[in-house]
């Protein structure tokens, strides 16, 4: 049986990143407290995994089918979004997102002129050399993504940072043209949405290609 | 710690070991610096700690 999220339920997942197409991967804490994994559709509708198949897989299935059948709100205490690395059908329910975490993705080469920021609630920054380097493994996210993150507080939650000290120093990258790097996207963690761009200095940077830090408001 | 990759940006995970045998799993380091410890551990000194591993 679906289950329809309520009001609120459904602007909390709406502030979180899809898993795939019109969907994201949750845990819910249901009426009886038992808990339940599965996916949300459209923000709007829960399908425990153990009812994937028998919804989903029946010839002709619409959403609005899904809906009609659906359980009212009210049946579900607690919904969160979790990893997206969970089996639930994808490819053959649901397009799963190619979008992977850095971590898990191929290495790329830096363009010539493009430019990364990275965010800190520290200004001695201890990942950046005394030289003006990134070390091994550092990250950060694309000079675009970060147009996104106006203050501090924005920061910490796009790339689901554990502090919560807002990340108000902002540094500059501009690393030499094919610097190895991994692209991919934030994961909800600790309790933030993530969803922003995040990149992986897999060698580090070379000396003097960073700069900063500025300073953002933290609120 | 800064020999290590970080885990996401501006920190990294680490399982801590007591001397007791004890294990916290997953805890956060920021900055290479400061960690991030659940409260029951708050009693918690330098010398109780025998390693920090980073998880990879």
């Amino acid at each position: 049986m679906p289950y329809k999220l309520d009001f609120q339920q459904i602007r909390e997942l709406l502030t979180q990143p899809e898993a795939g197409m019109g969907y994201q991967i949750v845990e819910s804490t249901m009426r009886d407290y038992d808990s339940l994994k599965g996916v949300v559709l459209n923000a709007d509708v829960f399908i425990p995994f153990e009812k994937i198949q028998k919804i989903m897989g029946r010839q002709y299935v619409s959403y609005s089918a899904i809906l009609l059948e659906a359980e009212q709100p009210g049946y579900i205490r607690k919904i969160r979004v979790i990893s997206k690395e969970i089996e639930l059908g994808e490819g053959k329910y649901f397009i799963k997102s190619n979008i992977l975490p850095a971590l898990k993705a191929n290495i790329t080469l830096t363009c010539k002129s493009e430019n990364f920021k990275r965010f800190s609630d520290y200004k001695n920054d201890r990942r950046i050399t005394a030289s003006g380097g990134l070390l091994a493994g550092t990250f950060a996210t694309t000079e675009e993504d970060a147009r996104n993150v106006k203050t501090g507080t924005d920061a910490i939650n796009r790339y689901a940072m554990p502090s919560d000290e807002p990340a108000i120093y902002v540094f500059t990258v501009k690393p030499t043209e094919k610097t190895e790097i991994r692209r991919g996207t934030v994961e909800p963690a600790y309790g933030k949405p993530g969803g922003g761009v995040e990149v992986i200095f897999v060698n580090g940077s070379s000396e003097k290609t960073v700069t900063g830090p500025d300073t953002i408001p933290a609120k | 710690m800064l020999k290590f990759p970080e885990t996401g940006m501006g920190y990294q995970t680490v399982d801590v070991v007591l001397k007791s045998g004890e294990i916290i799993k997953d805890a956060v380091v920021l900055n290479a610096e400061d960690i991030k410890l659940p409260d029951e551990y708050s009693w918690l000194k330098l010398e109780n700690i025998s390693d920090v591993r980073v998880k990879k």
